[in-house]
């Protein structure tokens, strides 16, 4: 094989590597930091904002290097894998050596744990598109721009459809990241000259092929060693599962199960669900030949409810994490009835959507909404979906966080926007007060004048056929407890504070979601949160980052400040819709974790086809934003609809679109085409991380998915500017 | 497109962020000191014309012109100590006393339970932050004498005013001036207070209060190092202060999964309090629910309670509470001498009281507390 076609298939295959790895990096990376940063939105803000920056600064650094063609590729292929392997490793032991009980980790110590584990390994991947770029030029590859932009996306892809489908059932992410080490000595075995880098590298693939043997082992014990540093208790086992990272528990004779590092239940419950099992009672329900539809995790109501004759339908999204919530049940209460308990495994929401069955009560029990997942049960939508499902005489109950006492302006509009979405779904319905507020809602008119409500409770028990029943399953039982959660004053203090906020939380305007935030960041006492939460500084942080990237594009000139600030924007609109599209899945679906991936891998698939697209001689540009405008309208039909479809085409368009813009310019220049390409790659990623940075912090907030509106603005000032600019160019 | 110059475009950009600048930075000044409602604090000594310290607390403050203490509300102005919360009264309810919890103490009655801004602690666990971790002018407050609190409870009908949900202590001279005004009216005062106060201070106010319930957060100064940012001793020497002062004395403790529920530590505690105080001193363990910055440890297992609870009875205390546990046995109190139930309640309400003038209906025994105005 003569040399050039050698070193071109070295170059074809070094680019599509790279894609993979660092797709399957980005999806493992954003995995493991959300588990170790309890999972919020404002996290996948943080990575992603790093992420950008980091292959932002390696494709500006890589215009003044030399480029030494080969060897530099293949030491960065094997670079890139071996810095994802040491940042999972770091990431795993942060918690032994930074030992806290805190809920979690301030947000500067967040951020620099994110910018430990990300950028290093972001900066590889962006120094690299240049010099791949330019080698395929010295090669004389024709449009080396879409080539390598071809290639990248492709292997992207590929890494993402692999990883969703493929390796998360299957290996570990420590196992995997060795296993994308292997494969980059076996490439760069191919192009290594010297006899000793060769030996190395054979060394080298055999101890990785044994540590991959080992590395379940070892990333059991590091986690296991981290979660002791960080939790009470001893870890009994851990489940990585398609939906989260699940750790149980053993403190004292309890077990707590933990999702993502986020405490969501603890065994045995009797006396956290008191309230609720008040609630039910209270509205005169005999439990009986009852249906109803409990989702949150509990045991004791289960069997209270089922002992007592009720027919429960339980709904759980993780398989995993009922069976071993299930065999606590039955060795805590051998008695359960089981014939009375149905479960589902799916997402309430969507249960909701696709069951035709109707309940005498409906009980959710939800996380504290820390994310858009776990806010979408907190929505108007949602209560309208629950009220569907009731009979005539039917009771909805929720349980929400409440206050102690006083509530700051954040705690104050998250709770105002889930009682009154609550609230306008079930105008008669009665809200306790206090640490937990428990929201019952009657699907028929009732006397919910509190003082009128419990003396009839307080009354009708005793009389009640169930009351036998209950006084023996749950020790201590009386009536008179359920006062304490509508105290006057507290009841009075919640009134005059709703007085005041008519905010309501709903799917496109989650508003109760980030004011939980806000206060979750408002109890982490930190700095960052000074900023985080003061949208006028993140802007500022924009036009900080805008003027810096005006005055890097402009001392290389006039071509790459008019270039440079196209992609710049590109690179915002597309990173900010595939946040809003992250987001918007999450809202309609649920659970995300599993299919990040995917939804990457759909973008990295668009990114393709939008370079495969410049192979053509026309630049077709203006058609282009309109396919850009398109996908962002499918995108914010999608939040209305609900259609996954519109989802994936969506992702899709508008990652050609933007994924077009990169070899589109390239393909022009002649000269210095390294210097371009750096100076691209550097735009796109500063663009991109503007978006990541704007759009949790500010544009959802504020506008929710009529941000998308914004956007679509946004990319017809873009086609403004191309007919008054770009044209002299 | 009209041309813009690099000076034009780099002038607008500077423009911008001034008033970008100015705009998101303004609510982050300090606030200027307005003198008007801050109260000269008491328990402080001048070092200097720019300087004094605070002897409030063992935090032991030393403050220069416009600095404030740990507690964010004893600011040093002009040389001179001030209180800037005097009257300003963040928190304003109504609660049954047994919700402090005070179970000896007028049982069945109300407490108007006040609270302002600030704290000498930062306990990661405390359920009132919004409260104790905030500076003064970050909550919206009213400002309300001592003769118009006294009267106000009055009007409620609530013969307690309680200084509560954040450390009292910290608003001292307000709670000092209040005792005073309320002893006339035949309003009693009540502190639920962290004990960390430096005893010249204690022994001022503690008499003059009907009652006091203290956290007594460990037996163990890691602890109170660690998680409250505080330390044990003031804490001890308090509580042994408040008993030798016969001021009613209720004890609790909060009992966190593996912070402090060690045996060793517990039996420790109770037998300090059955030594320093007596074995009649009503102490109170109450269940752990995650909140602010312990959001990941689950509650306490009641079992640990119950066993925290044994010990204490192993170690001669006659009256040991569980609390938030609602429905649990131990919210009761039984006659230490015959064992029956005397009060029975029902979360924090009382639903039962069958004490005859403060002595057990069954075999005659003197309870102690104080049960009546």
């Amino acid at each position: 094989m003569d040399t050039m076609k050698y070193n071109r298939i070295f170059l074809y295959i070094s680019t599509f590597f790279i894609g993979v790895s660092a797709s399957i990096a980005q999806a493992i990376m954003i995995r493991e930091l959300l588990m170790f940063f309890r999972g919020n939105e404002l996290s996948i803000g943080i990575i992603m904002v790093l992420w950008f920056a980091g292959i932002s600064a390696g494709a500006a650094i890589s215009k003044k290097i030399q480029a030494h063609q080969f060897s530099s590729i293949a030491h960065n292929i094997l670079l890139h894998p071996s810095l994802v392997c040491i940042s999972l490793i770091l990431l795993y032991c942060t918690p032994i050596f930074y030992h806290t009980y805190d809920s979690f980790y301030p947000l500067e110590v967040e951020l620099i744990i994110a910018v430990v584990c990300l950028l290093p390994q972001c900066f590889i991947t962006g120094y690299i598109f240049p010099v791949l770029v330019n080698a395929c030029s010295r090669l004389t590859i024709n449009n080396p721009g879409t080539v390598v932009f071809l290639l990248e996306s492709l292997g992207a892809f590929t890494g993402g459809i692999a990883f969703t489908f493929l390796i998360i059932q299957k290996i570990n992410p420590l196992g995997t990241t060795l296993i994308l080490f292997i494969i980059a000595c076996i490439i760069s075995f191919t192009v290594v000259q010297q006899r000793i880098k060769r030996l190395a590298i054979v060394i080298a693939m055999v101890i990785v092929a044994f540590a991959i043997a080992y590395s379940s082992y070892v990333e059991k014990k590091l986690l296991s060693l981290s979660f002791a540093a960080n939790h009470p208790g001893t870890l009994l086992e851990y489940r990585r599962t398609p939906y989260q990272m699940m750790f149980v528990a053993g403190v004292g004779d309890t077990i707590a199960l933990y999702g993502n590092n986020n405490l969501y239940a603890q065994f045995p419950d009797d006396y956290q669900v008191r309230p609720i099992i008040h609630a039910l009672l209270s509205t005169g329900s005999v439990l009986k030949d009852t249906d109803i539809l409990i989702s949150g995790d509990t045991a004791f109501l289960h069997y209270v409810f089922a002992y007592a004759g009720a027919s429960i339908d339980h709904v759980t999204v993780d398989p995993v994490m009922w069976n071993i919530v299930q065999q606590k049940i039955i060795s805590i209460y051998p008695d359960f009835p089981s014939q009375f308990l149905n479960v589902y495994y799916d997402d309430t929401r969507n249960y909701l959507k696709s069951t035709g069955k109707i309940y005498n009560a409906v009980i959710i029990l939800p996380p504290p909404p820390d994310s858009i997942m776990h806010n979408r049960l907190y929505t108007v939508e949602f209560f309208k979906d629950c009220k569907l499902h009731l009979t005539h005489n039917g009771v909805c109950i929720i349980q929400i966080e409440g206050f102690a006492n006083i509530m700051n302006p954040f705690l104050r509009r998250y709770v105002a926007s889930v009682i009154n979405s609550f609230r306008q779904v079930f105008p008669s319905s009665l809200i306790s007060a206090g640490d937990t507020i428990y929201c019952i809602g009657f699907n028929y008119n009732r006397d919910t004048d509190t003082s009128n409500y419990l003396s009839q409770y307080l009354k009708n028990f005793s009389a009640s056929p169930i009351s036998k029943t209950i006084r023996i399953l749950v020790p201590g039982f009386s009536p008179q407890e359920f006062k304490m959660y509508f105290q006057e004053s507290q009841q009075e203090y919640l009134a005059k504070q709703l007085q005041s906020e008519h905010i309501i939380n709903s799917d496109l305007l989650p508003k109760g979601y980030f004011e939980y935030l806000a206060n979750s960041l408002k109890q982490s006492s930190s700095e960052a949160e000074r900023i985080i939460t003061n949208p006028l500084l993140m802007i500022l942080l924009l036009i900080i980052i805008v003027i810096l990237s005006l005055w890097y594009f402009n001392s290389r000139g006039t071509q790459h400040i008019i270039f440079g600030s196209i992609i710049f924007v590109s690179g915002f609109i597309s990173m900010a819709a595939m946040i809003i599209a992250l987001i918007a899945y999450q809202n309609v679906f649920g659970v995300l974790y599993y299919k990040i991936a995917l939804c990457n891998a759909l973008f990295m698939l668009g990114l393709a086809i939008g370079s495969a697209s410049t192979f053509t001689q026309k630049d077709f540009f203006i058609t282009r934003i309109m396919v850009l405008i398109t996908g962002l309208v499918m995108l914010f039909c999608f939040t209305i609809y609900n259609n996954p479809t519109l989802l994936y085409v969506s992702i899709i368009l508008i990652a050609a679109t933007t994924g077009s813009f990169i070899p589109l310019l390239l393909n022009r220049q002649t000269n210095d085409i390294q210097l371009l390409a750096s100076t691209l790659d550097a735009a796109d990623h500063s663009g991109a991380l503007c978006g990541a940075l704007i759009t949790p912090f500010v544009l959802l907030p504020f506008f929710g998915m009529y941000s998308l509106v914004i956007l679509i603005v946004m990319g017809f000032i873009l086609i403004v500017f191309r007919l008054q600019n770009y044209s002299h160019i | 497109m009209r041309s813009v110059t690099r000076k034009q475009f780099l002038h607008s950009c500077l423009y911008s962020m001034q008033a970008l600048v100015v705009g998101s930075v303004i609510p982050f000044l300090p606030e200027d000191v307005i003198a008007s409602n801050y109260r000269q604090a008491l328990h402080w000594k001048k070092i200097d014309a720019q300087t004094v310290q605070c002897n409030l607390c063992p935090n032991q403050c030393m403050l220069t012109n416009g600095t404030r203490g740990l507690c964010k509300v004893r600011q040093c102005m002009d040389g001179k100590l001030y209180s800037l919360v005097y009257g300003r009264i963040a928190a304003y309810h109504i609660d049954p006393i047994e919700k402090k919890p005070l179970y000896h103490f007028l049982p069945g009655n109300d407490a108007l339970s006040v609270a302002t801004a600030g704290c000498n602690f930062s306990c990661k666990f405390c359920q009132n932050w919004q409260l104790s971790q905030s500076q003064p002018e970050e909550l919206d407050s009213q400002y309300i004498t001592p003769v118009q609190l006294v009267k106000q409870a009055k009007e409620h009908k609530t013969p307690v005013i309680a200084f509560t949900y954040n450390e009292p202590s910290i608003q001292y001279e307000y709670i000092y001036d209040t005792v005073q005004v309320a002893k006339k009216n035949n309003i009693s005062c009540v502190i639920i207070s962290n004990g960390y106060l430096n005893k010249h201070a204690s022994e001022m106010l503690y008499p003059l209060l009907n009652a006091i319930k203290i956290d007594f957060k460990a037996y163990s100064q890691k602890f109170y190092s660690e998680i409250c940012g505080g330390n044990l001793s003031p804490v001890l020497s308090n509580i042994e202060l408040a008993k030798k002062k016969n001021v009613w004395l209720e004890l609790v403790n909060l009992v966190i999964p593996t912070l402090n529920d060690n045996p060793d530590d517990i039996r420790a505690m109770a037998r300090f309090i059955k030594t320093h105080c007596d074995s009649t001193t009503p102490l109170h363990f109450t269940r752990f629910y995650p909140i602010y910055k312990l959001k990941n440890i689950p509650p306490t297992p009641v079992s640990t309670l119950e066993r925290c609870r044994e010990i204490a009875l192993a170690e001669g205390l006659k009256y040991v509470y569980i609390g938030n546990v609602p429905g649990h046995s131990a919210n009761n109190t039984y006659c230490h001498n015959c064992g029956k139930p005397v009060i029975e309640r029902s979360g924090f309400y009382t639903t039962t009281n069958k004490l005859k003038s403060g002595k057990c209906p069954y075999c005659n025994t003197a309870i102690p507390g104080i049960w009546t105005l």
